[in-house]
């Protein structure tokens, strides 16, 4: 009797663990208000001035394979994500160390280079 | 009701209602003007229906030709705790969107292009705020000096300033406003002198950032030695207009890329040195040297002289030229693999106080070795007086100079000379049977993808080409070393290649060179870079960026990788 009720504890545990892990990656459903976009697609900026990263709200159509670029002034590609996000809301981050101290475009795009949002942002020295 | 409300606030917050305000510039310092005359030009708001921006950015471009800037400052007297910031870039000019109105400056946000020119320089203005930005007060002023229209291509100053377009929000309602402007240029008239007390210096480069560039102006002195009398910076056209010059004097002038000596036992050079020397360069030496003679020293064929200078980077310090003069050249196979090493990374540390293990390569490592001349003395083979003198006269007000870079083979950085070059006896040699390397000065272009992934807690950086016909490439990048460690290259570039991967800090030079040009690197992913992140990330975008990224046919051509 002992025995079983140990095994039933242990098995209670090893449930609760797995439990855990699906809150964890559970999508948050809430989206910041600095964050929210009306429109059905497109793409927002926590802030116009960035220091060493930014949020970004990446409101999807549907899920996928999109494209996050960043663009210098005269449109040159300086930077490139290709991220599986799923219909509607993403918060992710942009992460500007690696750039050279100036002002950029990014741009969200679906994987055939239609454009679904875009915004400049501005690096503080 | 609750969806009716919700939809009449989307449709207040997205219908647009026309103009919303205008952004203005004018001139505040009074005509008439003469060259050399200081005018400040203001930005400000007006408001036309009851706007309330807490983030105004708008675009204006500057002819660098006809002016020079001198200073800006933001002003925002009621905005005190306002955040600003200006970006500036040289030699662009904007195209607006041809359906619309170019005075319709929301509509041509994010709507017309850049391209290169190099008679322009825009800047970007951002301000925003925690409360609305108030209208009919100056955001900005610049001021400029008025130069001389003499030689600029310009027979007049209209239109010296353009507005391209602006970004004008109430982040607090998430509105965008509509902004016009009525006055999207700016005519300076009535602008009288010349360069009688002025004497003007074109420096020939083809980079952008030509500020970068210093000049120093000494007179010459044979007996007690040189003085310097003058030094300053270029301005975005790669001008200098300088007054006090002595009629009939001898001057000495030379232009050069200076370090930050914010430390002064370690000065740090601009990054895009590190653009300069690159694969192209290395191959043309390489090729080069594919035809030798008794004592292993080069005779292939560059088409300018000066690239056999550039490319002579082997040679001891005590010989190199002094005083500006040309140095005999002698490449060799040491040369050539002292490049490839300085690629992969693989030359001995170098000590910037004692001085060992030093090459003349144009590199953020080495510095900037820089070579300024008179136009028609730059690159040429003989030369019987010091190319960087002049003498300045009332007939002789505009000097014209070329300035290159030591390491640049292919000249990418670098002024090309007005002919190849050569002497007599250089030419007669280029007529014999050895293997030219010879270049297109202008690249092939072709698409390419770069991109970076987070696949299974790695970030993934593929670079997929379908381009054949490469003998070799290089991509420099650079990563956000706080958040991710470099951990390896996968090459799959074929089996005869050469390739490389040059690791320092948050810079990583990655390629390939087949050292006979007779394989050429494969398609599909020849490279992929493995990152492992430092600190938990949900997206890779902005973590890693593209710096050079070219390949060099067998044949010598640049080709220049357009992302997609």
């Amino acid at each position: 009797m002992k025995k079983v009720i140990i095994g039933l504890m242990f098995l209670g545990m090893l449930v609760a663990c797995t439990q855990d892990e699906y809150v964890v990656y559970e999508p948050i459903g809430i989206v910041p208000e600095t964050l929210q976009i009306v429109e059905p697609v497109g793409l927002k900026l926590e802030n116009t001035f960035v220091s060493d990263k930014v949020s970004v709200n990446v409101k999807l159509p549907s899920d996928g394979t999109y494209r996050l670029k960043i663009k210098d002034i005269i449109g040159n590609l300086v930077s490139q994500e290709k991220l599986s996000a799923k219909e509607g809301d993403n918060i992710l981050s942009i992460y500007t160390t690696s750039l050279e101290k100036s002002s950029y475009t990014v741009e969200l795009q679906t994987e055939d280079g239609i454009l679904l949002g875009s915004s400049v942002f501005v690096m503080l020295n | 009701m609750k969806n009716l409300l919700t939809m009449l606030l989307i449709m207040v917050t997205t219908i647009s209602f026309g103009q919303d305000l205008r952004i203005d510039q004018s001139i505040i310092t009074p005509a008439p003007y003469s060259v050399g005359d200081t005018i400040t030009i203001k930005f400000n708001t007006l408001d036309v229906n009851s706007s309330v921006p807490t983030l105004v950015q708008f675009d204006y471009q500057y002819n660098n030709k006809l002016l020079e800037k001198i200073s800006h400052e933001f002003k925002l007297p009621s905005n005190t705790s306002a955040m600003t910031s200006l970006n500036h870039w040289d030699g662009y000019s904007w195209t607006p969107n041809s359906n619309v109105s170019s005075a319709d400056l929301s509509s041509q946000y994010q709507q017309g292009a850049y391209g290169t020119n190099a008679d322009w320089s825009v800047e970007r203005i951002t301000v925003q705020d925690g409360t609305p930005i108030v209208h009919s007060q100056t955001i900005f002023e610049v001021k400029f000096r008025i130069k001389d229209k003499i030689n600029s291509g310009y027979g007049d100053y209209s239109e010296v300033t353009i507005l391209n377009w602006a970004n004008v929000k109430d982040n607090s309602t998430n509105t965008t406003y509509e902004v016009n402007t009525n006055n999207r240029q700016i005519t300076i008239s009535d602008v009288s002198g010349g360069t009688l007390n002025a004497v003007t210096f074109k420096v020939d480069t083809p980079i952008s950032n030509k500020t970068s560039y210093k000049y120093s102006i000494d007179e010459v002195n044979n007996t007690s030695g040189n003085q310097l009398i003058q030094t300053g910076n270029l301005d975005a056209s790669g001008e200098a207009i300088v007054s006090g010059l002595k009629d009939g004097t001898e001057y000495r002038f030379y232009a050069y890329v200076a370090p930050d000596f914010t430390d002064p036992q370690t000065p740090v050079y601009p990054a895009w040195l590190d653009d300069i020397v690159t694969i192209s360069d290395v191959y043309l030496v390489f090729n080069y040297m594919s035809s030798t003679d008794i004592d292993g020293n080069g005779t292939g064929t560059f088409d300018y002289y000066i690239q056999k200078q550039f490319a002579d980077i082997t040679q001891l310090q005590s010989e190199l030229p002094q005083e500006g003069q040309p140095w005999v050249t002698n490449v060799n196979d040491n040369d050539s693999y002292v490049f490839l090493s300085y690629l992969a990374g693989t030359l001995p540390t170098y000590n910037n106080q004692t001085g060992d293990g030093f090459y003349p390569i144009t590199s953020t490592k080495y510095g900037s070795m820089n070579y300024t001349m008179l136009s028609d003395k730059y690159g040429m083979q003989t030369i019987t007086s010091d190319p960087s003198i002049f003498i300045p006269s009332p007939t002789s007000t505009v000097f014209n100079f070329k300035a290159g870079f030591n390491g640049d083979v292919d000249l990418s950085h670098s002024a090309t000379p007005l002919t190849s070059g050569y002497d007599n006896v250089g030419k007669s040699a280029r007529n014999g049977k050895v293997k030219s390397a010879s270049f297109q000065k202008v690249p092939e272009t072709s698409n390419l993808d770069i991109n970076t992934q987070l696949v299974g807690g790695k970030v993934i950086m593929e670079i997929n080409t379908t381009k054949t016909g490469m003998a070799g490439a290089q991509f420099n990048l650079t990563y956000d070393s706080n958040i991710l460690e470099f951990s390896e290259v996968i090459f799959d570039t074929g089996n005869e290649m050469t390739n490389f991967a040059n690791h320092n800090g948050g810079k990583l030079f990655i390629g390939s060179l087949d050292l006979k040009g007779e394989q050429t690197v494969k398609t599909g992913t020849p490279y992929k870079v493995i990152f492992t992140p430092k600190q938990s990330i949900t997206n890779t975008a902005g973590l890693v960026s593209f710096g050079v990224k070219e390949g060099v046919k067998t044949d010598g051509t640049k080709v220049k990788f357009n992302i997609q």
